[in-house]
This record gives C-alpha cells, structure tokens and sequence, in this order.
C-alpha cells in the first residue's frame, strides 16, 4: 500500500454518487445565487448613483415589490425544493445493495473503525473497495462527532446512545480525507481520519490481514518491546489481538504499522513520532486521553520496535 | 445634504427664539413656549451620580443599553481578532487549544446574547417611544430592571474568563459535551448567565410591546406605526415565546451538571437530540429577533435619504410579522446531520425556503423606495445599502441550505460560518451602524462628521468583506468551524490568511467609526431638530430630547407625520390641552391598542433606586447559586422577593404586580 | 371592560373626553406574562413527552411504578377550587367592596396553602421511590412539578402581599386593578396544575 500523501477532501473534486450530487447542486445554487446578488447589488449600487438627482415619484410600487419580491422568488424556491427533494432521494439508498458493513464509533478524539463480517479492528483509516456501495453505522462513545469525508460524502452525525445507518460509494481508488465536523472537544481540531478505496482483490487482503491476529515478536527488541507493552500500562487502554493486551479506551493497536498516520492524522507513522508520541502525546496534542508514558530510552525502544513490527 | 447646522461655539444648547431660528421645529418652538418650563420641572430627575443610579428615562436607559452592548461588542471583537490571529498560519501558537475553546464559545455567546439582543433593545428602548409619539415606557421602573439585570448578567458571564472558566462547548453548547463531558464550571456559568438575562429580555419585551399597544400619539391608528415599531413589537413577541424552550434547556443543562439528574443522560432515559431541538426552537427564531429591528432601521433610514415615503408599507408590515411567525417552524434546518427522517428534512427544508419570501419582500420594496425617491447620500444611507448588498448574500447561501444534502455538506464548515456573519454582521451590525449615523444627533444633540463617517464605512466594509468571503471557499474545501489550528497542504492557509488580514481591517474600521463618535462628542457642532428632514415623530422632538420628549402631544395623521401638512400643527393646536399637555402631573397619554383613540392621561412613577437594588439582590442570588451556597441563594431571593414588595407598596399600580411574579 | 383606577383618573381629569375606556397596561402586561410563562411550561411539558416517546424501554425507565394518585388528585383539586373565592373576590372588588376582596383573596390564599403542604407530603412519599438523578422520569417529576410549585409559592406571596395591603392601605379603596391581575395569575396556575396533573402523575399511569 502506498503511504498517504496529499490526500483529496474538496467539494470540488468528488469521487462518489453522494458528493457528485452536492457538488452538482453547488454549481447550480451558485449560478442562480450569483444572479441574484449581482441584480440586487446592481440596483442598490444604481440608485445610490443614477437616483441623487431624479425627481421624486410618489406610488406604492407594490406591483414590482410583488413581482420580484415574491412571484420570480416563489419560482426559485420551487425550484430549488425540487432540487432538495431529488437530493434526499439520491443519497437515501445506494443503487444496489450494500457489500459490506463498517462501525464507525467515535472517540474524543479519534476513530474506531470495526469490520463486524470479519472480526478486523482498526482506526481513522477506512478502506473500502472501490466502486462498491458500503454501509456505515456511525455512533459514538462519548460526545457527539460528525463524520465528513467532503470528497466523498456530506456529514451525519455520529450521536452516543443511537445509530446512525448511511452509505458511502468511492468511485476512485485514492485516498480522500475526512475530519470530525461537530465540535467535540478540546482536541476537535485533531480528529481526522481517510477513506482509502482499493481496487476488490487489495481490500480483500487487506481486510483478511487486519482480520487476522498480530504478529509474534521475532527479534529480541520486539520481544522485550512485547513484555514492556503486555506488562505495561499500555495493555490498560489498548488491545493488540492475540495478545493479553485487550485495553478498551484506546485504538486497536493489532496491525498500527499499516497505518498512514498516528493519532486521527496528526503525525506521520514513522520510528521519530511514534516514539514522540509513545513519551509525550500532551505535546503534540495537548489535551488528549493518552498520558505521557515515563519509559526508559531502552524500554522506549523496544516498545517502538514492537509496534512498527505490527503489520 | 439637508444638515443645518448651529454655528460651533456655544457651549449649551440655547432654547432661545434665535435658536430656534437656527434649528428648532417652528411646531415645537410655539409648543415648548407653552407648557416647556412647567414640563421641565415636573419631569425633572435627580442630577448626579445618584441620578445617574435612580433615572427611569427610557432615553438614558436606552442609551445606556447602546454603550453596554457596544462595550460587550468590543470585548467578543477583540476575542475575535485573536482567533483570527491564531489562524493566521498552519499550526500557529497563538493561543492554546482551551482557550480557543474558550475564546469562540464566548465569541458566540457574547455577540448573540450580549451584544445584537440588547443593542435592539437599546434603539428600541430610545425610539420606540419617540416614534410613537408619548413621553416615556410603559413601565419605566421595569425598564431600569431590565439595564440592570442585563448589564449584571453579562458581568457575570464574562467574569468566567478571569476565572479560567469560561464556557468552552460552543454557543449552542451541545450536549453531553456541555454536560458530563465538561470539566470546568464554564457550562455552569453559561446556563445560569442566560437563565439571568432571560429575565431582563422578558421584562423588557412586555415593556415594549405594552408601550406600542397603549401609548400611540392618538390618530396612530395600526395603519401608521412606522416599521420600525412593528419591527420592534414582532422581536418583542418571538423573545416571549423563543426564550422559554432557551430557559427550560437552561434548567435542565443546570441541573444535569449540579444536581445529577438524568435529561440528558441516555442512560437514565434523557435525550442528547432534546437539547438541540430546545435549543434550536429558540435559536433560529433568535437569527430574526436580531435581524428584524435590524431591518427596522433601515426601513426607518431609506425613506428619509430616498425623500419619500416606503414603498408597498402593507407589505413590509406583513412580511415583518409573518417572518416573526414562520422563524419559528424551520428550527430542524441546524439539525439536518443529525440523522431524521426524510420527511422531517423535506419539511423543514420547504419552511425554510418559505421564510426567504418575506425577506424578498423587503428587499426590493427598499430598492423600489430608492428607485422611485431622490437619493441623499449621507454615512447612514451608505451603511444601509452595505446592509443590502452583504444581506442578500447572506440570504442566497442562506436559500442553499435548503437543498438538505448541500445543507449536510457545509454546514459546520467555514461556509456557515461565512454565512451567518453575512446575515448577521451584514444583517445586524450595517443596519445598528446606519442607526447610529442616523439617529446620533438626535441621541447626543451633535452632528456626526459626514465624511470621516463615510470612510468608516468603506473601511468597515472591506474588511468585513475580506474576512469573512474567503471563508465561503475554506469550507468548500473541507475546513470545519471551530478548530483551533489546522496543517498546510490542505489548501485552507492562503483563505485563512486573508481573512486574518481581513479581519485587522475590519478592527481598523470599527476603530475608525469610534474614532468618529469621540470626535463628535468633542466638539460642539450642535444638531437641528430634525437635521435629516426625517418622517417619523422622533424628529419632531429636541436634539437630545426633553425628559418628557413631546411639549404637547401631537395627533397623528398619517404614516408619515413630519411631511403632512397636519401632524405638526397638531401640537400648536392642543398647547392648552390639558389631556395633550399634562403638565400638571408626571402622566403619559393612554390611547386605545388598535385606533390609537385617547384613553387619559396615566400616572408614570418618577425616578427611585428601587430597580437597582432589586437587580442587585438577583445577582447575589445568582453568584450564590453558582458557588453552590443554596441556602444563601435562597435568602437572596427572599431578598428579591421583599424587594418586590416594597416597590409595590411603595405605590400601587398595576405595573409591579406582574414583577412581582417574575 | 373598565378599570377604576384609570376611570377615576378620567373623572379627575376636566378635559377628559368622552372616550371608550380600554385595558390598562397592567393587563396587557398580565396577559404576555402569562403567555410567555405558558410557553415556558409547554416547553418542558413537551420536553417530558419527548422523552417519554424516544425512551426505548419501561416509563419510568428504571421500571419503577408510576407515583401514586391520592394525594396529587387531592391537591389539583383544591388549587382548582380555590379559584372559586378568587372568583368572588375580584367580582366583589370591581363593587369596591374591600372586605369582600380582602376574604376572596385570603380563601384562594388558604386553597393555595393546602395546595403547598399537599405537594411537599406527596414528594416526601415520592423520594424514597424516585429521586432527582435516578432517571430521567425523576428528573422531569421533580423539575417540573417544582417550576409549578414554586410560581405557586410565589402566587400565595401575591395572595397575601394583596390581602395585607387590601387589610391596612387607604389606597386599596381602589382594589379592582391588583386583584383582577393576581386573580388572572391565579387561575393560569390552575390551569397549569391541571396540565402538569395529567402529564407527570396521569399519563404514566394509562
């Protein structure tokens, strides 16, 4: 897989049946919109030049208030209720059944995503093959998140004690940003995660990898790391599949090395930040859940060496 | 320009026939010789600081509310600019993740609550009565209650800053994030500072609407309340009934963080939705409640520089209240990522399409008006065009959101946030600047320095303009409201980059249009009566106007009154009317709710410090309540209560019974 | 309707034309007061069967029996009835009968006293079922029949700052005003009793 670069999260560029339409919808809300504001600014600009030294007309003029306050308004507006009412349909149902179902649960301030038909555990990184209509069921463990990947799809809320059911269809493979649209928190600035479509035969191994348990530790740093993370108080808050480490608070830690980024897309998945974050996480995202970890240099090591074995 | 000017120099205001000469209504000059000294005395208030303590004038009162609301304006504008600041490049650390928390739910709080509410009131307070023709509110002891309450709820709401505890969960404050995810007292502060201000609105609401049911200058039959009455009246109505969904989620928010319980909590059975849909029931109507007598003014404003009357003014009227009525079914429109029902979504996106028909309404009868007018070029006329020309696009991207999935594409995004200050810094704020411009020499007795004043505009007007059109395209490519900081390589920095810079443009304006208020008061450039040749009554009054505004009484004739040719003479004509004069007694003239027939004269109470006391003992109530001492709460409002017994017995009337149960 | 204390300003008043006599502007103030506190309590009543409706299981979600009826039908009652003497009050005041004013108000005051030590006997039989944080049936009980509670309290305050004053004062020869305001208020409490009567303590029992 290749790693993350710039990733697509405009309206402008949409990659899917939902955001075709709303960028459609845009284009045509903004032709008419423009119009709009261009007569109005036009004539109140106008009279403030043509009209300093016109002569005054009495009247009510309630023939043109009518006409272009209400008639050609009323119009528009059906129009544009039309609009609205061909757009929930179109993003009610996908065209055909959904393949697969995706959890998304959301955390202050990060992403569980759960593959239920397989058992595969991740977070803030959703693969989904491409051109496949996918069910979402979205809620959240906490406060309120809203889950918005604005090339892809528009936002719904992710709410704690209900569910929300929704789709999503990619119709490029790439990798589409997507961010917590509801604030949530002090970190609510930090809460990203991507879409990452596949061709079917790619998503289905990487689906069966992250189904399946972690890896043993072969080297002897991985091996150490292992005691350290399992004995820990790592194993406290995360889970790393076939492992006594079976934490609920935090993200599945089974397969971190396949991910792009490390915290919901605040850093990169590299040795550096990892062990940056493994020490310290308050100083690259104040605020957060996960406390700094005093470790020893050669305990911080081993720790690293371990997770980044985790493909 | 119209402007007659008083040569400088005179160091008072002189009521002399030379005078009035030089900028006194003839109608008024022959009125004042009249009854004018004996009115004086007989309204005359304590002067000095205990004045200042005890007045019940509702033009001090008003004025009063105007700088209140102004300071909260600067102080939620500074907090502003710092966001803007920490905006200002990717990964900036201007200010720390708590307190640009902290910083934008006051931001919200502070402009929708203390700042565009009471900034209506205050112009409502100085010139509904002016414009309606009588000498004071209804209720001009509940009027003082009302400044206080307010200016004491938004001392209490800001003094969380100091206290490290401001509220941080927005200002729609969504819960569990405002309830059991809160960690400081800053939601505590947020619930009860507007549980207190609601009182102050309530109470200044039924003042408002009483005042123009009962006290129209007789012959101001329905037909000729200016629109900026009705404006007024149709805000008054939908605080009474947006307000109590806002206090009953109040309550409960308190009462989850203090006492536990369960409303909304999912696990003991609450509802996290409940609160949105209380909120929201008052929150969008609230858009209106600031825009309307917004809108008001400048339907006050265009006339007057388009030298003719309004046009389609049944129009107006009605659009004005049907919008009162209709704002308050399009509440789901904040809610539609919530996840309802499709049917729910279609409703509520075609009520939200109807609401924009009474706002096109207005729209073209003011370009009608000035298409069908001369018009005069002035500080207030070009705030009132920048009002058009930043509403309509607010109102056109306003419309989008009706199209429920482009609703759930932008909405928390940086497009809503462009939107709602096109609406309400273009909808609000121009109309409140026009307002100032406009009506300043009637408020201070000094004329406005016209071109500093239209600089002010232009530089008011760019900036805005620059801070918040970027943010339209910031959102269109994905960038959520409310974050703190963000990467580069989004694609977000060089919007985000002009808008900061916007955003000190806009500062340099506001600092500009103060600029040109100070000079003003400065100097001694003393306005005429009716410097503008307005319509409407205020204008026939002096520049400030008396204590008791109107020598006489005049009778109204027509929608217009300074531009018949009967209304004015009307006050010559009962200069030795005791029912139009009163002078014998502190009275204000009761007329009848519908025709505005003369009902007699009715007793006003004179100035007492009866008000200050009571809001000050509600205040303790509240610090107590927020400190947790309930018992002492308690005794406080015992206190309120005694209060509001003596102030009853002090004299009787019907006025206090009513407060007595606030 | 006329109102003397304003009536007797217009005999005082040599110019005083002959004009129709409206409502003062104490009653409009009633009037919106009592609408605004009507939405206030709509909003909670209709908060109370939002949850009620959304709740995925038992009402009361703890299960628990819904309270029971004696003693909140005893005190709806009374409040309701004690309308009656206020009733008789305000009409004997319009007559400028102080006495019959004053004992009008001091009945309602007695109904509404009973009213108050009913409702603290019934949530002393309530608390060891269902508190405030239990669940959110607790939390909407004890909410909004306190909001109710308090205003009466706060109406009993009027009911007897009106009978002191109609007792002692000079002033209440002219008693028709304050006692037709308070009486309004008086009723809507009523009327508000009926409404939280049969959402909090009925409906959870149908």
């Amino acid at each position: 897989m290749s790693r993350i670069g710039a990733e697509d999260h405009s309206t402008f560029s949409p990659v899917g049946p939902k955001s075709d339409f709303t960028t459609t919808a845009w284009w045509i809300l903004f032709a008419v919109a423009a119009f709009v504001c261009v007569v109005v600014i036009a004539l109140a600009v106008g009279a403030v030049v043509a009209r300093r030294r016109a002569t005054v007309h009495g009247g009510e003029a309630k023939g043109i208030v009518l006409t272009f306050g209400v008639v050609i308004p009323a119009l528009v507006l059906a129009a544009t209720f039309a609009l609205s009412i061909v757009g929930i349909a179109k993003v009610a149902k996908p065209s055909r059944p959904a393949a697969i179902t995706i959890d998304v649960v959301g955390h202050q301030w990060w992403w569980e995503v759960r593959y239920p038909d397989s058992g595969a555990v991740t977070a803030n990184e959703i693969h989904v093959p491409v051109g496949t209509p996918v069910e979402l069921r979205l809620t959240s463990a906490d406060v309120i998140h809203s889950f918005w990947v604005p090339a892809v799809m528009p936002k719904l809320d992710l709410i704690p004690g209900h569910t929300n059911d929704t789709w999503l269809t990619v119709d490029d493979a790439g990798t589409y940003r997507g961010q917590c649209a509801e604030y949530c928190g002090v970190q609510h600035a930090h809460m990203a995660f991507s879409v990452v479509a596949q061709p079917e035969a790619d998503f289905r191994s990487w689906l069966q990898g992250q189904s399946s348990p972690a890896r043993t530790p072969t080297t002897a740093a991985q091996k150490k790391g292992y005691d350290v993370f399992t004995s820990g108080s790592c194993a406290t808050c995360h889970t790393v599949r076939g492992t006594p480490a079976d934490g609920q608070v935090g993200p599945d830690l089974t397969h971190l090395a396949t991910r792009a980024k490390l915290a919901a897309e605040t850093i990169p998945n590299d040795r550096g930040h990892l062990g940056g974050w493994i020490a310290n996480s308050q100083q690259i995202k104040p605020g957060n859940k996960m406390p700094p970890q005093p470790l020893s240099p050669r305990d911080l090591t081993a720790v690293i060496a371990y997770l980044e074995s985790l493909e | 320009m119209t402007t007659e000017q008083v040569e400088p120099g005179r160091d008072v205001w002189p009521r002399d026939v030379e005078a009035a000469a030089a900028g006194m209504l003839h109608e008024r000059a022959v009125a004042e010789g009249a009854v004018g000294d004996r009115l004086r005395e007989v309204w005359e208030e304590e002067p000095g600081f205990k004045g200042f303590l005890t007045t019940v004038n509702h033009k001090r009162i008003g004025r009063r509310y105007l700088v209140t609301a102004g300071f909260f304006f600067m102080l939620a504008g500074i907090q502003a600019l710092v966001m803007r600041t920490q905006l200002g490049s990717p990964n900036n650390g201007v200010v720390s993740a708590e307190t640009y928390n902290q910083l934008f739910s006051l931001h919200g709080t502070a402009m929708i609550f203390f700042f565009a509410t009471p900034m209506n009131s205050g112009f409502g307070n100085f010139f509904l009565p002016l414009m309606v023709g009588t000498r004071d509110m209804a209720f001009p002891r509940l009027n003082a209650l009302s400044y206080w309450i307010f200016l004491f709820s938004g001392l209490f709401m800001f003094a969380s800053l100091p206290l490290g505890m401001a509220p941080d969960a927005g200002w729609f404050a969504y819960v569990p994030l405002s309830d059991r995810f809160s960690s400081t007292h800053g939601l505590e502060f947020y619930a009860l500072g507007l549980l207190f201000l609601a009182v102050s609105s309530t109470v200044g609401s039924i003042n408002l609407i009483v005042t123009a049911l009962k006290m129209r200058a007789p012959g101001m039959t329905l037909a000729r309340v200016p629109v900026f009455v009705w404006a007024i009246v149709t805000q008054s109505f939908m605080l009474l009934f947006a307000l109590p969904p806002l206090d009953v989620a109040n309550v409960m928010l308190f009462m989850d963080l203090r006492f536990h319980t369960q409303f909304f909590v999912e696990s003991g059975g609450g509802d996290t939705i409940l609160w949105q849909h209380l909120f929201w029931l008052f929150g969008h109507p609230d858009v209106y409640i600031i825009v309307l007598p917004a809108m008001g003014i400048i339907s006050s404003v265009i006339p007057t520089f388009a030298r003719r009357p309004i046009a389609a003014y049944s129009f107006v009227v009605l659009a004005t209240v049907a919008t009162g009525i209709i704002s308050f079914g399009v509440w789901v429109h904040h809610m539609f990522a919530v996840g309802l029902s499709d049917v729910a979504q279609s409703f509520f996106a075609a009520a939200t399409l109807t609401i924009s028909l009474p706002a096109g309404i207005q729209m073209f009868a003011w370009l009608a008006t000035m298409w069908r007018g001369r018009v005069v070029v002035t500080t207030a006329l070009l705030y009132a065009v920048g009002f058009i020309v930043t509403f309509v696009i607010g109102g056109v991207t306003g419309v989008m959101f009706a199209v429920v999935p482009f609703d759930q594409q932008v909405t928390d995004s940086y497009f809503v946030v462009a939107h709602f200050h096109y609406v309400l810094f273009g909808g609000a704020v121009m109309p409140m600047l026009a307002g100032l411009f406009y009506w300043w020499p009637k408020m201070t007795g000094r004329s406005l320095h016209e071109k500093a004043g239209m600089w002010s505009f232009a530089v008011v007007f760019v900036g805005f303009n620059l801070t918040f059109f970027p943010m339209h395209l910031a959102g269109l490519l994905g960038m959520p409201r409310r974050i703190y900081t963000y990467d580069d390589g989004l694609g977000w920095t060089v919007w985000n980059v002009l808008s900061t810079a916007g955003s000190y443009v806009l500062g340099a304006g506001f600092l500009l249009t103060l600029g040109v208020f100070v000079e003003s008061l400065l100097r001694q450039r003393w306005a005429p009566d009716d410097p503008w040749g307005g319509n409407t009554l205020e204008w026939a009054t002096a520049s400030p106007p008396e204590d008791y505004n109107f020598p006489v009484v005049p009778t109204v004739h027509s929608l217009n009154p300074l531009w018949d040719e009967q209304s004015l003479p009307s006050m010559v004509e009962h200069r030795h009317d005791g029912v139009r004069t009163m002078t014998d007694k502190h009275e204000a003239l009761r007329t009848s709710e519908l025709d505005a027939r003369v009902e007699g004269p009715m007793a006003m109470p004179s100035d007492t410090p009866v008000p200050l006391w009571l809001a000050l003992a509600l205040t303790l109530s509240v610090v107590f309540l927020m400190a947790g001492w309930y018992v002492a709460s308690a005794v406080a409002f015992g206190l309120v209560a005694a209060i509001a017994a003596y102030w009853m017995w002090d004299r009787p009337d019907v006025e206090e019974i009513e407060e007595e149960a606030g | 309707m006329t109102d003397l204390t304003e009536h007797e300003v217009l005999v005082e008043s040599a110019a005083a034309p002959e004009a129709p006599v409206g409502r003062s502007t104490g009653w409009w103030a009633m009037v919106l007061f009592i609408a605004t506190e009507s939405a206030t309590f709509a909003a909670f009543l209709a908060s109370y069967f939002y949850l009620r409706f959304s709740a995925k299981g038992p009402w009361p979600p703890t299960g628990d029996k819904a309270p029971d009826l004696t003693l909140p039908t005893i005190a709806t009652v009374v409040l309701v009835v004690s309308c009656l003497p206020m009733l008789l009050g305000s009409r004997l005041a319009a007559r400028r009968s102080r006495a019959g004013a004053a004992l009008g108000t001091l009945g309602a005051l007695a109904g509404g006293a009973a009213f108050l030590v009913l409702q603290i006997l019934d949530w002393l039989s309530e608390w060891p079922e269902s508190t405030l944080s239990k669940d959110a049936y607790g939390s909407l009980f004890y909410a909004i029949t306190g909001l109710h509670t308090a205003h009466v309290v706060i109406g009993v305050g009027m009911l007897a700052f009106l009978a002191a004053s109609l007792g002692v004062r000079r002033a209440a020869a002219r008693p028709r005003g304050p006692v037709m305001l308070v009486a309004m208020y008086w009723y809507f409490m009523s009327v508000v009793a009926l409404a939280v009567y049969v959402t909090v303590y009925l409906s959870p029992t149908l």
